[in-house]
């Protein structure tokens, strides 16, 4: 029980995916906006023709340039969620959740009863009745998940689902989207330009650069031997999730998961709950002694490894917890740098970019 | 500058109100109710009222998968487009006598129509035909720019709901249009209501057949002025009505998109 995709063509630009998702896993799609993922996407949907190519799902055919098969997009047992929502926005949320099920001819009865199920998974089951227009964007996207996840589609297909979302309602709608990818135990496809989002959503990235799929691993894979500069930069943002606490000075406190009595990272901004940090390696700075700083995120740990990246060096710190840093090959001499030295990693609250 | 633009403003909004009180002032109020009931008035108006719906029910029926196509992207839909949209510049004495020669005895179509015994010239079917003809443009204008403003997203959304074409179409597509449809239809009514060359060339003038009410009133101005006045003073009445109507509705349209 899988989805398998083996598309290429050369409109609106040249493309070339090759992959597959088992039912119950998530496949990121990550790369650059413009890079290509949304085609790739609506070719598993039926909403652009693949020249060349096979897609299969479950054992069934869906496109196959050799044989000539085409099935149209509501011939496929697929759902898709837009960046945008795309709800029907003249009906109510019920409506546009049992829209799929009425399409494909349940009863009323039966469609409204799935149909709230799945907003109740979403979160959104007490806006039954508001029409889709009124909705806030994080509403509405969990409107639209709960109208894709309702249909138990054998491929979930989510376009860039957090994008038009207030930075203030992305935790929570993550949430929901985990909750969701879990009900539909879907092949879920996931298309995000977000590393938080790709690696926290997903099981497996692929990485999309021009059009074509460049990388496919686990984020851990992907770090330890990045085919591209952008893989590496992508895959190697430092990532930290946990409950945030906010302090009475205008900055939080993140009780970082699976890390109970540590520290904790210090961030900007008054949160609470739980949330995503990511931290960009350049903006983590590496020194040997304990000497004071006014950064307030600092973790000790030895080097686990040097990966020479041109003129600069990825250095992975075993801290706990673990912290990547990037920097220049000519520092990492001076600091006498090498595998199992001690070293300290330190990065200021600003730095730490809540998501 | 302002000042004077002012004046030309209102001195053309003048020239177009003045026929209308014109016709107001004519005919009192009062006595309105009992012309009403002159016989070429009552039957100029059913006949009128039944022409106008059943051309009203001939465009929408016709005029919506049009539009639906005009909305589309294929080789010769500007050529097919024009072709919708010309009797709207057409003097409606051609487009009467381009119905005569299709329908009448011996025209393109009406030859055949004749081995069958039917014959559409001169006839009440004539007068819903001319009205369809001069009028449908109105409704497929307003309609094919209602399904060409249909949201994309929307529509790949449902295909990927299991939602065939056509059920897209009547759940999604429609409803959204549906404001932008009545109001064109509004337009579309309020024209063949007041059509006069084609049904005059095509259906003849012949009271209760194909005498509707703009002919009466053309026919009563010379004999019974006061009848002609107020078949008019009821035209513009329901005229301004429907493009009252009709803005409200496209108004409406907008909002709830």
């Amino acid at each position: 029980m899988s989805l398998s995709v083996d598309v290429s063509g050369s409109t609106p630009f040249a493309f070339d995916a090759v992959f597959d998702v088992d039912r119950g896993r998530t496949l990121a799609l990550v790369g650059e906006s413009g890079a290509g993922k949304s085609t790739i996407l609506r070719c598993i949907a039926g909403l652009h023709k693949p020249e060349r190519g096979r897609i299969t799902c479950d054992g069934t055919t869906w496109f196959d340039s050799e044989r000539r098969v085409f099935e149209q997009p509501h011939r496929r047992s697929v759902a898709v969620t837009f960046p945008n929502g795309a709800l029907f926005g003249a009906m109510t949320v019920i409506e546009n959740a049992a829209f799929g099920l009425r399409a494909s001819g349940r009863s009323a009865r039966e469609s409204t009863g799935r149909a709230l199920e799945a907003l109740d998974v979403t979160g959104v089951a007490h806006l039954a009745e508001r029409r889709a227009h009124t909705l806030s964007s994080g509403e509405a996207q969990r409107v639209a998940l709960a109208r894709a996840i309702a249909l138990r589609p054998a491929a979930l297909l989510l376009d860039e689902p957090l994008s038009s979302v207030d930075v203030r309602a992305r935790p929570a709608l993550r949430l929901a989207l985990i909750a969701a990818i879990k009900d539909s135990s879907s092949a879920t496809v996931l298309v995000t330009h977000d590393p938080a989002d790709a690696m926290l959503l997903s099981d497996r990235l692929a990485v999309v650069e021009g059009g074509v799929v460049v990388q496919r691993g686990t984020s851990a894979e992907l770090r330890r031997a990045p085919a591209t500069p952008y893989v590496a930069a992508f895959a190697g943002v430092n990532l930290f999730s946990g409950i945030a606490r906010a302090e009475s000075d205008g900055t939080s406190i993140v009780r970082l998961a699976g890390q109970p009595d540590g520290d904790g990272l210090v961030v900007m901004g008054v949160w609470s709950g739980p949330v995503a940090v990511v931290v960009e390696p350049d903006a983590v700075t590496i020194s040997r002694d304990q000497s004071p700083t006014s950064a307030r995120n600092r973790f000790t740990g030895p080097v686990e490894s040097m990966v020479p990246d041109g003129g600069v060096v990825r250095v992975s710190i075993a801290s706990e917890p673990p912290v990547i840093a990037r920097i220049t090959a000519r520092s990492a001499t001076a600091l006498g740098l090498e595998p199992g030295a001690i070293v300290h990693a330190t990065f200021k609250a600003g730095e730490a970019r809540v998501s | 500058m302002a000042v004077a633009a002012i004046i030309f403003a209102a001195a053309f909004g003048g020239f177009i109100a003045l026929p209308l009180a014109a016709l107001l002032v004519h005919v009192p109020l009062s006595a309105v109710g009992s012309m009403m009931q002159r016989q070429i008035v009552v039957d100029a108006l059913r006949l009128s009222f039944e022409t106008t719906l059943a051309s009203a029910v001939l465009i929408v029926l016709g005029g919506t998968p049009l539009a639906a196509l005009l909305a589309r992207n294929f080789k010769g839909r500007d050529a097919l487009a024009s072709l919708a949209t010309l009797p709207l510049v057409l003097p409606p004495v051609v487009a009467g006598l381009g119905l005569l020669l299709a329908f009448g005895r011996s025209g393109l179509l009406g030859r055949f129509l004749d081995l069958f015994g039917m014959h559409v010239p001169f006839s009440t079917a004539a007068v819903v035909l001319a009205q369809t003809f001069v009028a449908a443009p109105l409704y497929v204008i307003a309609a094919r720019s209602a399904f060409e403003r249909t949201d994309r997203d929307q529509l790949d959304a449902a295909a990927t709901l299991r939602a065939s074409p056509a059920y897209a179409f009547w759940r999604i597509t429609l409803p959204a249009a549906l404001p932008a449809l009545l109001a064109g239809l509004a337009m579309a009514a309020a024209r063949g209501l007041g059509e006069f060359g084609a049904t005059i060339t095509f259906a003849g003038n012949l009271p209760g057949v194909t005498q509707t009410m703009p002919l009466a009133a053309y026919v009563a101005a010379e004999s019974d002025m006061d009848a002609a006045v107020t078949i008019s003073v009821v035209l513009a009445c329901v005229a301004y009505g429907a493009l009252l109507g009709s803005g409200v509705l496209a108004n409406l349209g907008r909002r709830t998109r």
